[in-house]
């Protein structure tokens, strides 16, 4: 992530958007480190800006943070829960979206950098690839075949 | 009159097949789906995939300084986000 955010920075905008902790120390999915490091839900949002800040140093980050609000209202728009990364074009559609959680994070970060390898290349924006989510609308067509009106 | 009948009788039994065949058409998975994992189903129905407009967010930065609004307007650059938490 930092690697991509120094080798394209000059080229696009990133943003790490902290959201409510995955596995807090007081969570019944606590993982060990958040109970090392005593990770706890936040309570408020000022408590969000504490731990977020803690992620920032410890972690040393450099992309800028936007943090959810306590409703956690960026993390549904886009069902980002426990953690997704996107990419969005100029004109505001999704370029890239990545799967949600830790199996689709990996795979995600690797399309981005494709994508962006690509912009720098072409100088203007790939094409927007057929996206696994598409599949669904295979469906009516084979309810056409079978002659049933939807 | 018996005539008439029949075509009443053929004409229930015609409707009688074709909604079974409308229920199967479409719902063999829908309901399937809709019984075991429906929270999931919502979810990445909703969320959103390569093509789509992006949802508008508007977020603090952590310094609370700067009020950051995403995707309302066409922007000059492509944005990266990356949703996450520390644990």
């Amino acid at each position: 992530m930092e690697r991509m955010y120094k080798d394209f920075k000059d080229i696009a905008d990133f943003y790490i958007v902290y959201l409510r902790e995955a596995h807090a120390a007081d969570s019944m999915r606590a993982v060990g480190y958040a109970k090392d490091k005593k990770i706890l839900q936040p309570r408020d949002y000022a408590e969000r800006c504490e731990v977020a800040e803690r992620l920032v140093k410890e972690k040393k980050l450099t992309i800028p943070f936007l943090i959810d609000d306590m409703s956690n209202t960026a993390a549904q728009a886009y069902q980002a829960l426990p953690d997704r990364a996107f990419l969005v074009r100029m004109d505001g559609t999704v370029g890239v979206a990545g799967e949600k959680g830790p199996r689709g994070f990996a795979p995600a970060l690797r399309e981005i950098k494709e994508w962006l390898e690509e912009y720098k290349k072409l100088g203007k924006e790939p094409e927007i690839k057929t996206p696994r989510e598409r599949k669904p609308t295979s469906q009516p067509s084979r309810r056409k075949r079978r002659g049933v009106k939807p | 009159m018996r005539t008439n009948t029949l075509k009443a009788l053929q004409a229930g039994g015609l409707f009688l097949l074709v909604v079974p065949l409308a229920i199967n058409a479409d719902d063999p998975r829908g309901r399937r789906r809709a019984m075991t994992s429906q929270p999931t189903t919502r979810n990445s129905s909703s969320a959103p995939a390569a093509g789509e407009k992006a949802p508008h967010i508007k977020l603090k930065s952590l310094d609370g300084k700067q009020q950051v609004k995403l995707f309302e307007k066409s922007g000059k650059r492509p944005v990266i986000l990356f949703f996450g938490s520390y644990t």
